[in-house]
């Protein structure tokens, strides 16, 4: 008798978790969506946007475009060509974006350039990458081939992190920063672009220029 | 002599042949070509090419002149394709039949279900002969599980494309 009541009371308690993990699995991104003209595939269910696309995610980015097709079974936008994304104190363009709303996925393929801009809407760094990869949720965007300059600073790298509440870049391999007269190569290094402080970390090479 | 009895023989054969083609039930039910509507028990039955294309029920019919019927009251009805099978069915308050191309038109509070889809709009027309409508006003369009909201709409149901213009909004 005891144990099937302890066994109740775990089902009690695990039935509920299971459906709110379930419930978490299957959560997409909110929002608008605005165009000029809007022309929906009955057959493929696919929805092409044209003209003075934007979209407005709830809690999250605004995006602006040319055009837009919506892949409504696999909640996929793709946006081709020039695309503008901008968020708290970020100006994103680039070219070829694609967001997943299931995964809170949104990517940008080529040519990326970043404005961060500090409180008075000035621009506080400048970043350039090959590829985007920002997660709504976590606010991380994954990047590739970047290079951050900021008042003086310019640091490259294979690839990095930008964790956009923090206002922080977390650079790995082949990290190359130059400051004045100062080069610094490392495996990795970490740049606030809010308070201008840098950090090597890994084996550090210093290479200063005496005048 | 011998060749014009042969002659009379062929030509009556004909004759009968065609007297008999003309009469048979088959020849009676050839499928009419173009638009016709019959007024029958209430309902606007639109054919189209032989086959019936919608049936439309009003409170009141009265047909005003010789190309239009104008009806009162609440409509409702379904349209159907090529196969007789349901395509969409409407809804509104007043409208009119035009008598010559069978389309028609809902003056208000129009309402269009289809496969897939649901429109409310103010006014609706409905192009018989390409299976197209074009809603106007403001718009409430449901596709799947999502909402837009615009202006204007154009669907053709035969190339299965909705065209959404009038500052359309997509809430998904």
């Amino acid at each position: 008798m005891r144990k099937l009541i302890i066994l109740t009371l775990c089902l009690v308690l695990f039935i509920p978790t299971v459906i709110y993990a379930q419930k978490q699995q299957t959560t997409t991104q909110s929002g608008k969506l605005y165009g000029d003209k809007f022309i929906y595939d009955m057959k493929s269910k696919l929805l092409k946007v044209e003209g003075n696309v934007r979209v407005e995610l709830k809690d999250g980015p605004k995006i602006w475009g040319n055009k837009l097709d919506f892949d409504q079974d696999k909640q996929i936008m793709v946006v081709p060509g020039a695309v503008r994304v901008e968020m708290e104190r970020l100006k994103i363009t680039g070219t070829d974006m694609e967001a997943a709303l299931n995964n809170n996925k949104i990517v940008i393929k080529k040519d990326v350039k970043i404005l961060s801009l500090d409180e008075k809407g000035n621009v506080s760094a400048t970043i350039t990458c090959s590829k985007l990869d920002y997660n709504t949720n976590t606010k991380e965007a994954k990047v590739e081939q970047v290079t951050v300059e900021q008042e003086g600073t310019k640091a490259s790298a294979n690839s990095g992190i930008f964790l956009i509440d923090k206002e922080e870049f977390r650079l790995t391999g082949n990290v190359i920063i130059s400051r004045e007269d100062i080069t610094l190569k490392s495996s990795e290094a970490v740049l606030n672009t809010k308070t201008q402080v840098l950090e090597a970390t890994g084996s550090v090479e210093a290479e200063f220029q005496v005048k | 002599m011998k060749y014009l009895t042969v002659i009379a023989i062929i030509l009556c054969i004909s004759l009968i042949g065609w007297w008999l083609w003309r009469s048979s039930p088959e020849r009676e039910e050839e499928p009419a070509t173009g638009p016709k509507l019959l007024i029958e028990g209430g309902e606007i039955v639109g054919m189209y090419e032989g086959r019936k294309s919608f049936v439309l029920k009003a409170d009141r019919f009265k047909a005003e002149t010789e190309t239009t019927a104008i009806i009162d009251g609440k409509i409702e009805g379904n349209v159907f394709d090529e196969k007789g099978e349901l395509l969409v069915s409407f809804e509104g308050i007043g409208g009119e039949v035009n008598l010559v191309t069978s389309d028609f038109r809902i003056y208000s509070k129009g309402k269009i279900r289809g496969k897939d889809f649901e429109v409310f709009a103010d006014t609706l027309n409905w192009e018989n002969r390409n299976s197209i409508f074009e809603a106007n006003g403001n718009i409430e369009v449901r596709i799947a599980s999502y909402k837009v909201r615009c202006r204007n709409i154009r669907a053709d149901l035969i190339a299965q494309r909705i065209e959404l213009s009038g500052n359309p909004v997509l809430e998904f």
